[in-house]
């Protein structure tokens, strides 16, 4: 996805004015983007919180400024930059993160951007996405483009597979159905939809069929009362590649705050503390999460034959 | 209007602000309280009808705690009515103990420290960019020189040369506890900052003829102008107490300091 953004930001710099700034960050990016528009590209150095801040001061002049950096670097490390040079004064900044979840396993817990959703949907004005693949991608992008909001991109890594199929008029303002069942719903945020998808195959292997829904925003949340089944029985999972707290089961239960729902009906799948140490690929972390297709298609049938 | 004239009037709402709302940092208002009358004098063009403009010359008040005196300077100037600063702490009112930037006059909502110098490096350099005159001025406290973006937002200002930069640090010696010196040592400062390829002056904080001087001089990089002040300069009682920090004046201390304030004299 982020080769995706680099040609996208390469084609509509000059349109919309903006600027992109990298915290040292994006080797084999933006090489295009430097050779087309130099005078448009700062690298303001491995400084991420004076980045967000300068990046602020600048968007006062020029229309949206683009911030890169990777998964913590451009949250945690700046959240509070984030939250009141960007958010709060309301500018055209968006901070794109590449490196969600476990897409840098391997390089060990500081690189595991797995908390960094929590952390901003708590804070106003930001409108958070999440795309799942590049399909998602491009209806966000076309959304940040005619915004004049604050907005946080969060991202693989890249190479993340295609799942929607080609249509890039996706509509992004309410959850994007992938599938429509009989057997409950799985809802999902970002690019753990691969392994969502790929779960999808294994049940209905078995007869299974769930609706399936991807979450590209995360804030403002969703209403999703209206695609729950309010008093009624079916089955839900939320999986997501993120701690448990905060989140998008997060922002499903306080939608249906006032509603008639059974918990019971709930479960979800997301990073537990307890293997925080662990390292490795992003395939062998989901696994050992149990946020793979094959930990996913577990436990819906588990789900299902509970109840 | 001139400097002097502002700084009389702005001493006697900041000392009313703080004593009617109980609020603190009174010692910081009256520190820096020259060197914001300067910059919202007739000498550097600061207007409610021109201050969003891309040319005129910007403000950015980083030590955010001293907003009184900000305020204070805004209204006297009329950028919105002066009676509003009766409000200023006050429950509901859009006058606060730190900026908001929804309050017309005010660039950036400042209070969690270190936060103005790199907003305003992103304001100068988008000036640069784009041909636009006018002068980015950042007041710092001193104390605030101890959070890490000072020291990212320095080197970033030297590598982009940005010579319509100009931070001012109120440089009273003294931090929420103690001196900035047993704090977190900042000496040698003005070596650090040539070493960081800026411009360094050393001036009197308190003498308005220095500032605008200094001021208004051409830059061929950014620049620090370290301005040596007392804190809780003008009341005796005041001066150079960590206390002044964070009490408000009681009605005995409130009287003793306006008799105080009408006797002083400015540079």
């Amino acid at each position: 996805m982020r080769s995706a953004f680099a040609k996208w930001i390469t084609k509509e710099a000059i349109e919309m004015n903006s600027i992109l700034v990298t915290g040292d960050l994006g080797f084999g990016v933006f090489e295009e983007f430097r050779k087309v528009h130099s005078g448009r590209f700062i690298n303001a150095g491995v400084a991420e919180q004076s980045m967000v801040g300068m990046a602020s001061g600048l968007s006062t002049l020029f229309g949206r400024v683009f911030v890169y950096s990777i998964g913590n670097f451009a949250s945690l490390r700046c959240l509070e930059q984030i939250r009141n040079d960007v958010a709060y004064m309301n500018l055209p900044v968006t901070i794109v993160s590449v490196g969600s979840g476990f897409s840098y396993g391997s390089q060990g817990y500081t690189h595991h951007a797995i908390e960094d959703i929590s952390a901003l949907r708590a804070i106003p004005n930001l409108i958070l996405y999440a795309p799942a693949d590049i399909i998602e991608l491009h209806s966000v992008l076309t959304e940040i483009r005619q915004s004049d909001s604050p907005s946080f991109l969060r991202l693989g890594r890249g190479g993340e597979p295609k799942i929607h199929e080609m249509n890039y008029d996706l509509d992004i303002a309410s959850p994007s159905a992938l599938a429509s069942g009989k057997d409950g719903c799985i809802f999902f945020s970002g690019p753990i939809g691969f392994e969502v998808m790929s779960a999808q195959q294994i049940l209905a292997g078995e007869g299974i069929f769930p609706s399936i829904y991807s979450c590209p925003r995360l804030s403002p949340s969703y209403n999703f009362s209206d695609l729950i089944n309010v008093g009624g029985s079916s089955a839900i999972l939320v999986v997501e590649e993120h701690v448990r707290s905060g989140a998008l089961m997060s922002s499903i239960l306080e939608s249906l705050i006032g509603h008639d729902v059974n918990l019971a009906n709930f479960c979800h799948l997301a990073v537990d503390n307890g293997a925080i140490h662990e390292l490795g690929d992003q395939g062998y972390l989901r696994k050992l999460h149990k946020i793979d297709s094959t930990g996913i298609a577990k436990e819906f049938k588990s789900l299902l034959d509970k109840r | 209007m001139d400097s002097r004239i502002l700084a009389s009037e702005i001493r006697k709402l900041v000392l009313k602000m703080t004593h009617h709302s109980g609020a603190s940092h009174i010692g910081s208002c009256f520190s820096v309280l020259d060197i914001v009358s300067v910059l919202y004098s007739s000498n550097f063009d600061i207007y409610l009808e021109n201050w969003k403009d891309n040319k005129s010359n910007r403000v950015i008040l980083s030590k955010g705690h001293a907003i009184a005196a900000l305020y204070a300077a805004l209204a006297t100037k009329g950028f919105f009515p002066i009676g509003q600063l009766d409000n200023y702490c006050k429950n509901g009112s859009m006058l606060g103990g730190h900026p908001n930037h929804l309050v017309p006059g005010v660039e950036l909502s400042t209070g969690s420290l270190g936060h103005g110098l790199p907003y305003a490096t992103g304001i100068a350099l988008a000036k640069k960019k784009l041909g636009y005159g006018g002068q980015v001025f950042v007041i710092m406290s001193d104390g605030e020189l101890d959070e890490g973006t000072t020291w990212e937002s320095a080197l970033f200002a030297q590598h982009n040369n940005l010579c319509n930069l100009t931070v001012i640090v109120d440089r009273n010696f003294l931090q929420s506890l103690e001196s900035t010196e047993s704090t977190l040592s900042l000496e040698p400062l003005d070596e650090k900052f040539r070493s960081f390829n800026w411009e360094v002056e050393t001036i009197d904080g308190h003498d308005h003829i220095k500032l605008i001087n200094v001021l208004s001089k051409t830059q061929l990089k950014p620049k620090l102008i370290i301005a040596e002040t007392i804190k809780g300069k003008g009341v005796s009682f005041m001066e150079n107490e960590v206390k002044w920090h964070y009490k408000s004046p009681n009605q005995e201390e409130f009287e003793k300091a306006v008799k105080e304030i009408e006797n002083m004299d400015t540079l």
